[in-house]
């Protein structure tokens, strides 16, 4: 419940501050999110295996975020950042599929 | 406790047996052991089903409790059919927690519990599917995970929710913020290789413009010089329609010349006398002839007998004035000649005088029929 309304009030408070993102973060800001989303939906199907911990939560959305920005800012130093970009999303929501299974499975069974 | 213990001894052998037997066995034993195991994993849950809230509320700080209560859990998780998956989990977060975030990136836990339950995943769904004997199984899991859910939104101050509860609230941050900044910005969060491409299409798109203003104008200033052309065209027309107008006798005509003047009052004048004189006139270039009230054209004749002359069927009488437009001079001249027209009328017993004008006035005009046989000949071009 508390993580529902932290993400309410996350958006709320984007809607209301507006903020710009800087000219530097732009190309890493999407894959983070992603990641996050990742993190997020490992941390609720772990909650329903039962074994949901909130230091491995906050470790791995941090890691997982931090290491796909890592990942993109490497791959345009080498000049393959878009297809690396491409790459993590894919991984990424590999991942977030199977989690995502997992998780129907627990709630519904099929 | 005695109930919990015993279910948890035999979990705790199973887990060793598993761990025994490796990771990459837990799939296979995790897929056949509803043959065998699960009877023991089922009466088990009969006994915990009374006791849903501790079941899943133990499962949230495992890492903090004791080695006793780490066994609780053990048979908590183990009703959700994650038995192999628990005992990796529990020695990871407790001897290596860095290790396992850092590896996997996600709270479930060792990359070996990731890979067992994906794998472990379509063989569950195909039994149940198919087959009757996993479907018997089904029931307690949902339960388990509905419970679970539902425990787990209930608002509790915990560290868990609250730090849950923090990075959820980063995350619709950041989710809103990029939402917003993709929407209005479309090229500032470009790379440059899109950007470079962006230009070039873009230039391109502009000479392609370029090109078409340049042949539209072209196109624009032919039609425009045509329409200049017509117009000479019609000035041209104009002005040939006006000298035609003229030479036919259609419009009346103004401009130097002279007058000749006939006296004949015994009627000694020949109509041959006056095509005489009117031959002389055309010689000398006069341009527009009027003889009394008609104008002399092409077409005119002179007709009738001795002393009674008729133009173009028309009776004249004396005075004869004949009007000319030309050079004056070269008219008066033209006419005076020894043995020429003048001479010719006097020697025929009339008289006559020319006077040359600045200006004639030529009024008299000709209503000119079209054509009934004559047809233009059509250009060859």
């Amino acid at each position: 419940m508390i993580a529902v309304i932290g993400l309410v009030v996350g958006v709320v408070a984007g809607l209301a501050l507006q903020p710009t993102v800087p000219a530097e973060l732009q190309p890493y800001l999407p894959i983070a999110v992603v990641a996050a989303l990742d993190a997020i939906f490992g941390g609720v199907r772990a909650m329903l295996d039962g074994i949901f911990d909130d230091r491995v939560f906050l470790i791995s959305f941090l890691s997982n975020v931090i290491v796909a920005a890592l990942i993109v800012f490497l791959g345009d130093q080498l000049g393959v950042g878009s297809q690396l970009s491409t790459a993590v999303v894919v991984v990424l929501g590999i991942r977030i599929f199977s989690n995502a299974a997992s998780i129907r499975r627990h709630l519904f069974k099929a | 406790m005695p109930d919990d213990r015993l279910p948890s001894d035999d979990l705790a052998d199973q887990v060793a047996d598993d761990v025994v037997d490796g990771p990459a066995d837990d799939p296979v034993a995790d897929v056949h052991e509803p043959d065998d195991g699960p009877q023991d994993a089922r009466s088990d849950e009969a006994v915990d089903a009374h006791l849903p809230t501790d079941a899943v509320a133990t499962p949230v700080v495992p890492s903090d409790e004791t080695p006793g209560d780490l066994g609780d859990d053990h048979v908590d998780a183990g009703d959700a059919l994650v038995v192999p998956a628990v005992a990796p989990v529990d020695d990871a977060v407790r001897t290596a927690p860095a290790e396992d975030a850092s590896e996997a990136g996600r709270t479930v836990g060792t990359p070996e519990d990731g890979t067992d339950d994906t794998l472990v995943g379509p063989d569950d769904d195909e039994p149940a599917e198919g087959t009757a004997q996993p479907a018997s199984l089904a029931p307690a899991p949902t339960r388990t995970g509905w419970r679970a859910l539902g425990h787990a939104m209930a608002p509790r101050a915990t560290r868990a929710q609250l730090g849950a509860g923090v990075l959820c609230a980063l995350l619709g941050f950041a989710v809103v913020v990029q939402v917003r900044q993709n929407d209005e910005t479309a090229l500032a969060g470009l790379r440059q290789s899109e950007l470079v491409r962006i230009l070039d299409e873009t230039t391109e798109r502009s000479d392609e413009l370029r090109r078409e203003v340049t042949e539209l104008r072209t196109e624009r200033d032919a039609l425009d010089s045509g329409s200049d052309g017509q117009a000479a065209a019609l000035d041209s027309l104009r002005r040939s329609a006006i000298m035609q107008g003229i030479l036919s006798g259609r419009l009346p005509a103004e401009g130097p010349g002279v007058q000749v003047t006939l006296i004949d009052p015994a009627g000694d004048l020949q109509p041959v006398t006056m095509l005489n004189l009117l031959e002389e006139l055309r010689n000398a270039g006069a341009e527009a002839i009027q003889l009394g009230d008609h104008r002399i054209t092409a077409s005119s004749s002179f007709t009738g007998t001795k002393g009674h002359v008729l133009v173009d069927g028309v009776p004249l009488r004396t005075p004869y004035v004949w009007l000319a437009i030309g050079d004056p001079s070269t008219l008066s001249i033209a006419l005076q000649i020894p043995g020429g027209a003048m001479a010719t009328v006097r020697r025929a017993g009339a008289t006559g005088t020319v006077s040359e004008r600045d200006l004639v006035q030529v009024t008299a005009t000709r209503v000119l029929l079209d054509p009934r046989y004559a047809t233009p000949v059509q250009d060859e071009e």
